[in-house]
């Protein structure tokens, strides 16, 4: 009986030992993924398989430009022990190159490598820069893809400061001194690449010259202003101390004199005028509200002022402009804002026309190119309304920022062909050029007289803009020429 | 004898318990991506939170990760850069962003610490297009036994292309629909809303309103064409439960119609899997589901979520009640001006949006 509880106890105790199995250290590399390229660098990730932890010396990825990995770039990772899955990310490679990878460990002194993969990196393209136009010093942005850390660029030969190097897609870039060259190229040199755009730099230009021709004593406001070939007129209104203006004043920029003119009508302040001397409405006298309406409307040949009929409607302080050689009028502060009449010169009669979509008055600047009225409304958007369809459409945005009751009135504007000049807003330096064919702004130089003044008038001849300003604070009106194109 | 052994025995079965200190991983705040891009041109958006602690000492929702920086990068080296809007941890890219089929695209995102994710590349591939939709009613059991469940299944027909293999994802997104309350029920005080309400037991005010929602259950309806690969299709791609308030007029459901990436595919599946879970033996274990996103930094650090990248079809459909042959009986009754059907008493603190009268611009039901 002792014997059988003897061989009980032995089986048992055999039975509760067991071998354990000495599980070989196998281990296998794998190069995974090909996670990211971009043009100089590369995400990759590998994975070490394994049913346990195996200590590594090192892992990592090997890459080169040829399948043999001849003078490989080799990205260590250092020590590891676990299995599983890991990332490495190269940078430095070359732009649009075919690169081979692998994965690698190093155990116990000897390098193994997985599978290898290929891809190749993405070449550089430098899409476009904004703004087209900058002062030197100032900062544009150049975008386009693949800019690898090296990237250098030049504006014609001048090397520009690259200010802030974005994610490979966006550079800032201050913009040098000028050169006494307006338009230059831009390059952009990445990894030995240059890249270039089709259109060129400027840099902002426009050159202000205050003209001594002066108006006498006078500081004319809400006045009326218009231009016949190269001769410049301006009157009407009032004086600032509101002492009414009977007075135009001619001016010949080959002369360099205001003249000053009778006129045979009262005064017209506020009135809607059209700057080709069809002008009429507003107001007769320099009183404060309630004034009193002046229905006369003219109009001046060259020679004399012709009255022409007056429209069945009142208007002041309206947009008056002229579209295929009739004057229009349309909106102002008496009654709809948004009323329109036309003048047809050969007929002598006034027509309604549909409204405007929206109220305007003198207040907002406003301008005519190929026979359609654009404006600017007090939240700086452009519109585009077609007189003969009586449709509108958002054009664009002026560009500089409005300040409510301080800058968002009070601009000028004038058309030279396609482009348009527009600005001088109240108290404010900006003047810009408006490309119609592409709705592109362009800034001019900074005007750099005084801006607490109102505008009097603007022309052109000879490719120069002239404006008159009347100063709030000092005792003359400043009469400039602007060259655009000049510096 | 026999008693020495089995002493013996007690003695060997005897042991002392060990008390087992058990201490629960504390896992780490992990980072959750949320969001999509599509080719429908538009502002997408990007979510990124942390994980918050679940259990007895949850603290509360997940914390929205500010100021990172979020960029979306395709094949060909363009890179848009996503702006953080008003609200933290949101992410929009620019106004008229759309993906380009056949492109791959890649989320990398740095977070305000300076980690570093990136996710694996997501292919957009072209979705088919829709033929037409159709809807249905249906009835279901439900947990309550008594009572069935009603709801409304949305069909696609569509042709199914033969030459590529094909996931597909319909997204149901918010949808608006004309609520119907009965205000002539009630003679109670209007609340303290300054709100437009029905007194006169006439009915006709504010009966009829426009209200948004969510379709729900939220499911997730995925599909690959294994199954059906070059076949002409008839496809459940929506279904809404009847909550006595949907269709008593009509719902206008807004979803979209999304290719997919293979392996975005298994995880919307995997996690449908998941939501499905009921507690029955017959559930699939619980599971961490792994998404594409990789850590730069840490590429064993657990990221949440899945970057996808879908070519979309935007469908509408208006559910009529008259065309729908049950529906829950009764249906909830609301007797209240519809407007002030969100009122909720001012000392809870939320403010009460009133709900509009008028349909939106575009409610076109028998268009």
């Amino acid at each position: 009986m002792k014997r059988i509880y003897f061989y009980i106890v032995l089986v048992l105790t055999l039975l509760t030992f067991s071998c354990e199995e000495e599980r070989a250290e196998g281990f296998n590399i794998l190069t995974e993924e090909i996670v990211n390229v971009s043009g100089e660098r590369v995400i990759l990730m590998g994975r070490i398989i394994a049913f346990q932890n195996i200590p590594m010396q090192d892992h990592g990825f090997y890459i080169s430009s040829n399948e043999s990995f001849n003078q490989p770039i080799i990205h260590s990772m250092g020590q590891i022990d676990r299995p599983g899955r890991f990332a490495g990310e190269i940078s430095g490679l070359d732009l649009g190159v075919t690169y081979f990878a692998k994965a690698f460990v190093v155990r116990d002194g000897e390098t193994l490598f997985g599978n290898t993969l290929t891809f190749q990196t993405l070449g550089a393209v430098f899409d476009d820069f904004q703004p087209r136009t900058q002062f030197p010093g100032e900062i544009i942005t150049i975008t386009g893809r693949n800019f690898a850390d090296d990237v250098e660029v030049f504006f014609g030969d001048q090397k520009a400061e690259i200010v802030q190097f974005e994610f490979g897609f966006r550079l800032r870039v201050r913009v040098p001194s000028f050169n006494n060259v307006v338009q230059v190229p831009i390059r952009v040199i990445t990894r030995g690449n240059e890249l270039s755009v089709d259109f060129p730099f400027n840099y902002v230009t426009g050159k202000y010259t205050l003209l001594e021709a002066n108006l006498d004593e006078f500081r004319l406001v809400d006045n009326v202003f218009f231009q016949k070939g190269n001769r410049f007129f301006v009157g009407l209104g009032m004086n600032v101390n509101r002492t009414s203006s009977n007075f135009l004043w001619e001016y010949k920029p080959t002369e360099g004199l205001w003249k000053k003119e009778i006129f045979p009508g009262s005064t017209h302040r506020r009135s809607a005028n059209s700057g080709t001397g069809y002008f009429g409405g507003g107001f007769q006298d320099t009183n404060f509200p309630p004034e009193v309406y002046n229905d006369s409307y003219w109009y001046y040949d060259g020679d004399d002022f012709v009255r022409i009929p007056n429209p069945p409607f009142e208007f002041a302080e309206s947009f008056g402009f002229m579209a295929q050689g009739q004057f229009y009028i349309a909106g102002g502060t008496l009654g709809i804002g948004s009323n329109v009449y036309r003048y047809n010169p050969e007929t002598s009669l006034w027509q309604i026309r549909p409204n405007l979509p929206f109220n305007v008055d003198s207040r907002m600047l406003h301008f005519v190119h190929n026979d359609k009225l654009y404006w600017i409304d007090m939240d700086k958007v452009l519109r585009e309304y077609d007189l003969f369809t009586a449709q509108s459409r958002v054009i664009s945005e002026y560009p500089s920022p409005f300040i409510e009751d301080f800058s968002d009135t009070g601009g000028t504007s004038i058309v030279m062909g396609d482009k348009v000049y527009i600005g001088l807003y109240n108290n404010a330096r900006e003047f810009w050029e408006l490309d119609m064919r592409d709705y592109v702004w362009t800034r001019k130089t900074i005007f750099p007289g005084i801006t607490r003044a109102r505008n009097a008038g603007i022309f052109q001849a000879e490719g120069k803009i002239y404006f008159l300003r009347t100063p709030d604070f000092e005792s003359v009106m400043e009469f400039w020429e602007f060259d655009p194109d000049n510096l | 004898m026999i008693r020495r052994v089995l002493v013996l025995l007690v003695f060997l079965m005897a042991s002392c318990i060990e008390v087992y200190n058990f201490s629960s991983e504390q896992e780490e705040r992990v980072l959750v991506v949320e969001g999509n891009i599509t080719t429908q041109p538009g502002i997408h958006q990007i979510r990124l939170t942390k994980t918050e602690k679940f259990g007895p000492d949850f603290i509360g929702l997940n914390r929205t990760e500010a100021r990172a920086t979020v960029l979306i990068k395709d094949d060909l080296g363009r890179v848009i850069k996503l702006e953080e809007g008003n609200d933290r941890g949101i992410y929009f890219t620019p106004d008229g962003f759309s993906a380009e089929v056949g492109r791959s695209y890649n989320l990398e995102i740095t977070l305000f610490d300076g980690k570093r994710y990136i996710s694996r590349p997501e292919k957009v591939y072209p979705v088919p297009e829709i033929d037409s939709i159709s809807y249905h009613a249906v009835k279901n059991a439900s947990i309550d036994r008594l009572n069935e469940e009603f709801g409304v299944q949305v069909m696609a027909h569509f042709q199914d292309p033969e030459e590529q293999s094909n996931y597909y994802y319909w997204k149901m997104l918010e949808s608006t629909f004309a609520l119907i309350t009965e205000p002539h029920l009630t003679r109670r005080e209007a609340p303290a809303l300054n709100l437009p309400f029905d007194i006169d037991n006439t009915g006709k005010c504010c009966s009829r309103c426009f209200h948004t929602d969510i379709p729900k259950p939220t499911n997730i309806i995925t599909t690959d064409d294994v199954d059906f690969n070059g076949n002409y299709q008839r496809r459940m791609i929506a279904y809404i439960e009847d909550n006595g308030l949907r269709f008593k007029e009509t719902y206008r459901l807004d979803l979209q119609h999304l290719s997919v990436s293979p392996e975005t595919h298994r995880f919307l599946k995997l996690v449908d899997q998941q939501l499905r879970l009921t507690g029955s033996v017959f559930d699939p274990p619980p599971a961490n589901i792994r998404g594409n996103m990789i850590s730069l930094n840490d590429p064993e650090e657990v990221v949440l979520g899945q970057f996808f990248v879908s070519d979309e079809r935007r469908l509408r459909i208006y559910i009529h009640k008259r065309n729908l042959e049950f529906y829950k009986l009764p249906q909830t009754i609301v007797p209240i001006n519809c407007v002030a059907f969100l009122f909720q008493n001012p000392i809870v603190g939320y403010p009460s949006i009133p709900l509009p009268v008028d349909p939106p611009i575009d409610w076109d039901p028998e268009g």
